[in-house]
């Protein structure tokens, strides 16, 4: 080809520069750091870098070539016929290069099997440690022990151990049935007072905090995925993904009258692992 | 009409041709994205606190004044309230995030649509479904960085989802989660997501891109009124700067301004998360939603066979991802099998229609995902239509079996029908 190429470099320079545009944009982009340093609001710091943005694009617009014109080749090909591309799909296929993948994927499994074989040695603890204990007083996120008369129906909403407030793992939901007395399968040696029920908070479905009580079925309710537990009944799960009740925390009162864990919990806390 | 034969295998971008369709912007848009979230990312990493600890917030920020917050929330509301221009960069931020992967899924669409895994960018076509992954680990590990209520959560069903795999996911979440107690949590994801994840993606995508150029873009054919085909694409070579700044100013402009006018992410009006407590309205980022659907819709399993228990985190958390990918990744190789074609005849980006049973397999993918995002917004469907939630849950289980096979057999039948009226 002789002469300029369209777009080339030699072309563009004899297209006329937006000057205007171009001025538009320096003074937005200016603007933009101004009001930076200025503290403009969010809306005029958008608005003026949105701005310099679009004046950008119309300048390169302007200045670019005529736009590429399209390249059109006879397809020659019967079916059949040998392909067009064929030096390069040759290229692709020699056994060479297949060594190296079959010898990238041989590493690669290797490597996944040593590291599964690390973790399975590494070995495994007993799940999720709470700080629950015989004789830990249930306390408020202020701290403040709780009277088992002072239970409202409904409950509150996160009681914790005494001395480990927000240990995440720890926290409980405390509830004091509003339609009926607790029965079994929840443990009845664990209830203070035939409808004071205390249940970890940590979804057995996939860890989120169970956040609702609805009083009008007694039932404890879980926003992440809508797992609903009987909290009459255990907390066994009456609907959703959770497979497991939330385990039950043994309750009782001590000699002034506050609650206070008899024990630990029974079983493992949280989702169940693999 | 210039007719000039294309070099066979181009040795630089400028010898790169490429379709004249709209859709093959949507890798370039990615990348440019990709830049965008490169430089916000870095300037917000000045001001990123990753930690958990407790400090008592004092910025201006009113509804805060005194509390004790979670140090990386405190840091996120002190970009937004004051740091200059700080809620404009997160929100930018964010915006591109929601670009970049949007483009991405658009893109790997268009990949298998037109056939481009076909032959030798096979290769090319594993290197893109990794970059998707790496892409979505991006934006996880970079929403949980706020630590608000609902990166809270979406920590936990993480760490609960890697511990439910069998016999390893214990070690394997803990190693990941920094710990059961999650406290070191951000900490360990702030590493992942400003420096090994981008270096994976900025590596994959030389690796991609590269290959591209070496394989060629796959090739409009066009129909020639004399019968046979023409093949059409313009080349790179011609204007291939300034069409890329036009493209890159553009998209900047585009996600500039949707952050000027959409508050994404804005942290001020969602609490902390504070142990204990659950917020009501938690949904993580829109390209979630396919797994947090899954977790949502099956139904509770608890079996254990030779000591693995299979609970509904694995098999929404784990399997159902792991099917969709997989089948995916495995589509290209029976697609080889059953329907042989010419090196030649797969250097040519087909019109779907004359692939019914890829047009099929396509809807099953989009149908399966689509009804389990819906899955994740049940609460949300459950208030818009005036139904119980667990009716929208029923009804969606339902539409999960049903649904897809029967539009993927429609989707069949139609692409079969256009390509008898129109042969290639
Ligand atoms: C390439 C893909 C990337 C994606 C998809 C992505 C996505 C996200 C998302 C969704 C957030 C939460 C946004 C918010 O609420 O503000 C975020 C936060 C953050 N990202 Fe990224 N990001 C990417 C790359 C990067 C890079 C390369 C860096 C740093 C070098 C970075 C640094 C940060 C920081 C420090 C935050 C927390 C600050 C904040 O939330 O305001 N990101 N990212
Ligand atoms: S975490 Fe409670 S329902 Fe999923």
């Amino acid at each position: 080809m002789t002469g300029v190429r369209p777009g080339s470099a030699g072309d563009r320079l004899r297209r006329p520069v937006p000057v205007g545009v171009g001025a538009v944009a320096a003074a937005l982009l200016v603007a933009f750091v101004a009001g930076v340093f200025l503290g403009w609001p969010t809306a005029a710091l958008g608005l003026a870098l949105t701005g310099a943005l679009l004046a950008v694009a119309v300048v390169v617009g302007q200045l670019r070539g005529p736009v590429a014109q399209e390249l059109v080749w006879p397809d020659e090909r019967h079916p059949g016929d040998a392909p067009v591309a064929t030096a390069a799909a040759a290229a692709v296929a020699t056994p060479v290069r297949r060594r190296w993948v079959l010898g990238g994927l041989g590493g690669l499994g290797i490597g996944a099997l040593a590291g599964v074989g690390l973790l399975a040695w590494s070995g495994r603890d007993g799940g999720p440690v709470t700080a629950w204990r015989r004789g830990v007083h249930l306390v408020t996120a202020e701290g403040q022990r709780i009277r088992a008369t002072d239970v409202p129906v409904g409950g509150f909403g996160t009681v914790w151990p005494e001395g480990s407030v927000r240990a995440d793992l720890s926290a409980v939901v405390l509830v004091r049935l509003a339609t009926q007395e607790a029965e079994p399968p929840t443990v009845l040696d664990w209830v203070v007072g035939d409808r004071i029920v205390a249940y970890s908070k940590i979804c057995t479905h996939a860890g989120c905090p169970v956040g609702l009580y609805q009083e009008d079925t007694d039932s404890l309710f879980c926003p992440c995925h809508q797992a609903t537990f009987d909290a009459a009944r255990g907390a066994v799960p009456t609907f959703g993904p959770a497979s497991r009740p939330l385990p039950q925390l043994p309750l009782g009162v001590d000699d002034d009258g506050f609650l206070v864990a008899t024990d630990g919990f029974a079983t493992p806390i949280g989702p169940v692992r693999g | 009409m210039t007719v000039q034969e294309a070099p066979a295998r181009p040795r630089w971008l400028r010898e790169l041709f490429v379709p004249t369709h709209w859709s093959f912007l949507l890798g370039p848009v990615a990348v440019v994205s990709f830049v965008v979230l490169l430089l916000t990312g870095v300037v917000l990493t000045f001001f990123y606190q990753p930690s958990t600890e407790l400090v008592e917030y004092d910025g201006s920020a009113a509804l805060y004044a005194g509390r004790d917050l979670p140090a990386a929330f405190a840091s996120v509301v002190a970009i937004e309230e004051d740091v200059p221009g700080g809620l404009l960069l997160r929100r930018v931020h964010r915006a591109a995030s929601y670009l970049f992967v949007a483009a991405l899924l658009l893109h790997a669409l268009r990949v298998l649509l037109a056939g481009a895994f076909r032959g030798r960018r096979f290769v090319n076509y594993l290197v893109g479904l990794v970059l998707l992954a790496l892409a979505l680990a991006l934006g996880w590990t970079g929403q949980n960085l706020v630590y608000d209520v609902v990166t809270g959560s979406s920590v936990r069903i993480g760490y609960t989802i890697a511990g439910s795999i069998p016999y390893v996911g214990t070690e394997l979440a803990d190693l990941v989660f920094a710990g059961p107690d999650v406290d070191d949590v951000v900490a360990r994801l702030f590493w992942l997501h400003v420096l090994l994840l981008p270096v994976a993606f900025m590596l994959g995508l030389a690796a991609h891109l590269w290959l591209v150029v070496r394989h060629r873009h796959t090739v409009l054919p066009r129909r020639r009124d004399t019968g046979g085909r023409w093949l059409v694409a313009v080349p790179t070579g011609v204007g291939l700067r300034s069409r890329a700044a036009l493209l890159t100013a553009l998209v900047c402009a585009l996600v500039v301004l949707a952050a000027t006018l959409v508050p994404f992410g804005d942290v001020t009006h969602i609490g902390p998360f504070l142990p204990g407590v659950a917020g009501n309205d938690m949904y993580p980022d829109w390209y979630l939603f396919p797994m947090e659907g899954a977790i949502l819709l099956l139904p509770a399993v608890d079996v254990t066979v030779l000591g693995a228990t299979i609970t509904n985190p694995l098999l929404g958390g784990v399997l159902l991802p792991v099917l969709l990918g997989g089948a995916a990744l495995l589509y290209p190789l029976l697609e080889g099998l059953f329907r042989r074609r010419s090196p030649a005849e797969q250097d040519l980006s087909e019109h779907p229609f004359h692939a019914p049973v890829r047009v099929a397999f396509v809807t099953l993918l989009v149908t399966v995902t689509v009804l389990l995002s819906l899955g994740a917004a049940s609460d949300v469907l459950a208030q818009v239509i005036g139904a119980p939630v667990a009716t929208v849950i029923r009804v969606l289980r339902g539409s999960l079996v049903v649904a897809p096979p029967v539009l993927a057999v429609l989707a069949f039948w139609y692409a079969r029908r256009r390509s008898r009226q129109q042969p290639a």
